[in-house]
């Protein structure tokens, strides 16, 4: 006890200090403070995570931090930094130079093939779309975006201007891809033509009795060949006669 | 002489050699301190009356640099640093000077510490008011002068720590291992903050995370030991009693040193910092309540006997204040700290009383009475007028209640209404005028209490008479209790 | 000697910790923040700021504004933040990246501020609020970021449009100093209305 206290003769001062037990509900306190503070630090610290900001905690299945991202809403975001340039906001094109995309047959037809064909690889020469002719160049935009990007750019365009077709995606956008990967240069419209019109695995076979919006019917391509169904001769073919794929 | 005189020359052993050495910078300090505190008084009543009548003349609008969002910061600035943490510097000190034994053996060092000090809080305020300021609450002062005030830190706090180091052996006392831990705190907390703020500019919210870092750890690791310190000191030496337990005093402390750094983040409840951070912040405030009922307890069980005898012993009341304000103060934070009221006190008045509770409730009205104490004994001389000392008491105590209950509930409004957002915000600002007039009227009462301390300060500074003639001579100096007079 | 030893290194630790878990982790973390790219859109969030309006930090900080405005929104279940239209998500710390300082706030007397150029695009309504906000509000009127002028010629574009008590005299316009409009310009730059993976907007 003595230790705590000064002895008289030092020149220092300090207080004389007792030497009583600490109460025993104090000490109470403490062990019930300290054990809710475990519980309340482990509870609501997110797991200690730098980009956990919300304090209550999830249980069951954890959302996994992806946001799901409406497709149309990042097409047109897509549409609108490229192909807005010739195909106009509108999605009207311009009178004789660039063809429309409201209303088109190529859009809006179960040969989404040939709209992913088109898109991935670019066109030139004669079209015509929609009773108007077009002779124009489109360049290829497989090297600018992705699978995913150009399925939410189909999709939105499919989906705009008072179109209405089914979406598109990146799954189908990817078979063309590969189907096609050896293709280098632009299509012509009559080669166009000569792809298989829609992939035999679930996009395609899903889009079956869908809203056909504006058929292969309208619009005669000047090219002679007018099956759109024959893989055979046309250059670029899909490997497999059939293209079908499990 | 005056009953309040009597009390503090009843304060046991005669000025010795080690007081006498560590005069020259003390007074300085406390000099030096009661301007600032008269100053930021002076900005504090100027900023309220800005907030409740912008418009009035004595709200001097359209002057740029007296404006609100000036005289805020000079207000703050003038009380931690200018007022407080230099008051508190002399204090601490002091008292490491007394309880070490070691007299100080070149004062001149700290004589520079203690002007350098004071020029650099003197150059943060100009740079303020001159459109300078830092935006950032506590570290307003542009870089230079924050390292003036690291500079004058680092030769005071090493005098102090060696003060400590070359003690007098046998045991150490509870305020001691305050006073080392708060000279080793501040520097380090204050370069810190200063240094990755002000010319390192981290980016993101880092930034506010070691602010408000340095907000909490400023209260309760640089202000708050110091008034401990003192109130560990001066409480068992007035009542004549030891303190109640050894014990406690260690719980005590060790409790402030480990939790006290974590408590400053409760501020960003709900903000752009990870979850963990916050909670850790909620944890530490609420357990902060351990040491501080162990220092309460201590306390009260050691005056617990004494009120009686020692009811009117002035200095004694500021310390007693002080202390039920600690209390009070470290409460509501533990409370605010939860999420429930936490949200809803978060922007209001109620985190700006909190604020003042443990800045000018409790440090200061600790400081004021280890000063009331320490002055005379340093010049040999007594208060003039007790009277100012009595004013200051009843004023502040008067103004601090009124302005503790107006935060709170002002701000409990506050709170209610920014939670509902049908309430816009100039419909707020209407329901708060109320709050803010008993503000003012408040903040009149302390201005006015603490002109009176500031006064009482400079005269005895200057004024080299011991007695004045008008105050009643006393029967006999050599009674051991103190008369109840009205003094 | 021993005493002070072991004093010093309970003093340092117990404070050590501290700065460890509040400066030095924050420091660590928050400064290796990359600014998020959005996959599908190939934009930045958050966007870079003007350089005028790097001068307006420092007209910000040293007019006290931060002590009656905040800079961060809650989410919903904190508070009212989203229902005041103050902000369309809370705010998270990669928000902040790109600010030179980062006012968070303690204080609402007044509109919280993360948003605000997204609420006004118009640098008139700015300039207008700054200049007297009375009767309708209680902010202080900052007249010291204006001067008026005589019109030479032709009115000047950034001439503030007052009107009654605080018009100017005739032939007389109020234009915004330079503090003025480094302070407009910082306040037009505030906006958070992007997505961020650690904080979706919610859709409707």
């Amino acid at each position: 006890m003595s230790d705590h206290n000064r002895t008289d003769e030092s020149t220092a001062s300090a207080p004389e200090i007792g030497s009583a037990p600490v109460p025993v509900w104090l000490m109470g306190l403490v062990g019930l403070g300290v054990f809710w503070a475990g519980a309340y630090l482990f509870t609501y610290s997110g797991g200690f995570k730098p980009d956990v900001f919300d304090y209550e905690p999830k249980y069951g299945a954890q959302v996994g931090g992806k946001t799901t991202v409406d497709p149309k809403v990042v097409g047109k975001a897509l549409f609108s930094s490229n192909c807005i340039t010739c195909h106009q906001a509108t999605g009207l094109g311009v009178e004789g130079q660039y063809p429309p995309l409201a209303g088109s047959e190529v859009v809006l037809g179960n040969a989404t093939n040939h709209l992913i064909a088109i898109v991935l690889k670019g066109l030139q020469g004669p079209v015509q779309i929609k009773g108007k002719a077009f002779n124009n160049s489109m360049q290829a935009w497989e090297g600018q975006y992705s699978d995913q990007q150009l399925a939410s750019i189909l999709t939105y365009v499919r989906s705009d201007w008072g179109n209405d077709a089914p979406p598109i995606t990146a799954d189908m956008v990817k078979q063309v891809r590969d189907q096609l990967k050896d293709r280098k240069e632009q299509w012509t419209w009559p080669e166009v033509e000569k792809i298989p019109p829609q992939n035999l695995t679930g996009g395609g076979a899903a889009q079956q009795g869908q809203k056909p919006g504006a058929p292969a019917a309208q619009g005669q391509p000047p090219a002679p060949a007018g099956q759109p169904a024959a893989p055979g001769s046309s250059p670029p073919p899909p490997a497999q006669g059939a293209p079908a794929k499990p | 002489m005056s009953a309040m005189n009597q009390q503090i020359r009843l304060l046991q052993e005669p000025t010795d050699s080690v007081e006498r050495s560590i005069r020259a910078p003390v007074l300085i300090f406390f000099g030096a301190a009661a301007f600032w505190l008269a100053l930021g008084s002076l900005f504090w009543l100027l900023n309220v009356s800005q907030m409740y009548t912008p418009e009035a003349w004595w709200a001097l609008p359209g002057i740029g640099w007296l404006s609100f969002g000036r005289s805020y910061p000079v207000f703050l600035n003038c009380m931690v640093y200018g007022w407080a943490s230099g008051a508190g510097i002399g204090v601490g000190l002091w008292l490491l000077a007394k309880l070490c034994g070691t007299p100080l053996r070149r004062p001149s060092l700290p004589i520079v510490g203690a002007i350098l000090w004071n020029v650099g809080v003197g150059l943060g305020i100009l740079s303020i008011l001159a459109g300078n300021g830092n935006g950032k609450e506590m570290l307003e002062f542009p870089g230079p002068v924050a390292f003036i005030l690291f500079l004058a830190l680092l030769i005071i706090g090493f005098w102090a720590v060696s003060m400590f180091v070359h003690r007098e052996p046998g045991a150490t006392y509870v305020s001691q291992w305050y006073l080392v831990g708060a000279f080793l705190w501040f520097p380090w907390m204050y370069a810190t903050a200063s240094a990755l703020l002000n010319p390192f500019r981290i980016p993101g919210v880092a930034q506010s995370a070691i602010h408000w870092w340095f907000c909490g750890a400023l209260m309760q690791l640089w202000l708050t030991p110091i008034a401990l310190a003192a109130s560990y000191y001066f409480l068992p030496k007035i009542v004549g009693k030891p303190i109640y337990t050894y014990r406690l005093a260690l719980v005590g402390f060790w409790g402030t040193a480990i939790f006290g750094g974590w408590t400053g983040l409760i501020h960003g409840m709900g903000g752009p910092l990870p979850a963990w951070m916050i909670t850790v912040s909620v944890v530490a405030n609420v357990l902060m309540l351990i040491p501080v009922i162990a220092n309460a307890l201590n306390f009260h069980l050691t005056v617990r006997d004494s009120f009686e005898d020692l009811r009117w012993h002035l200095p004694l009341r500021f310390l007693l204040f002080g202390g039920f304000a600690y209390m009070v103060w470290n409460t509501l934070g533990a409370l605010l700290s939860f999420r429930t009221f936490g949200r809803l006190a978060q922007f209001t008045f109620v985190s700006a009383g909190h604020r003042y509770l443990g800045l000018i409730a409790f440090c200061s009205m600790i400081l004021f009475g280890a000063l009331y104490l320490i002055v005379p004994r340093l010049l040999g001389r007594d208060w003039q007028y007790p009277r100012l000392a009595k004013t200051h008491l009843w004023f502040n105590v008067v103004g601090l209640g009124m302005i503790g209950f107006d935060l709170v509930i002002g701000g409990a409004i506050q709170g209610f209404a920014l939670q509902d957002s049908k309430i816009s915000m100039d419909a707020i600002n209407d329901l708060i005028q109320p709050f803010l007039l008993v503000q003012n009227v408040a903040v009149l009462l302390i201005f006015v209490a603490n002109i009176s301390f500031a006064a009482a300060v400079k005269l005895i500074l200057l004024l080299p008479t011991r007695v004045r003639p008008q105050e009643p001579a006393a029967e006999s100096s050599k009674e051991s209790l103190p008369e109840v007079s009205v003094a | 000697m021993n005493k002070f030893v072991k004093l010093f290194f309970g003093v340092f630790g117990a404070f050590g910790v501290s700065w460890l878990g509040f400066v030095a982790y924050p420091y660590l973390t928050f400064a290796g923040l990359q600014l998020n790219k959005d996959p599908n859109t190939q934009e930045v969030a958050p966007p870079a700021k003007p350089g005028t309006a790097e001068q307006g930090y420092h007209i910000y900080a040293s007019n006290g504004c931060i002590y009656c405005h905040s800079q961060f929104v809650r989410d919903k279940n904190e508070g009212s933040d989203i229902d005041r239209e103050w902000g369309k998500r809370r705010t998270v710390a990669r928000d902040y990246l790109y600010d030179r300082q980062v006012f968070l706030g303690t204080s609402r007397l007044g509109a919280d501020l993360t948003n605000v150029g997204v609420r006004q695009t118009d640098p008139q309504w700015f300039y207008r609020y700054l200049y007297s906000a009375h009767p309708e509000s209680a902010m202080p009127a900052y007249k010291w970021l204006f001067r008026t002028q005589k019109i030479v010629g032709q009115p000047s574009v950034d001439g503030v449009k007052l009107d009654g008590a605080d018009a100017p005299p005739p032939g007389y316009e109020v234009v915004p100093t330079e503090d003025g409009k480094a302070l407009v310009d910082y306040l037009l730059s505030l906006k958070r209305n992007y997505a961020l993976p650690e904080a979706p907007e919610p859709t409707e």
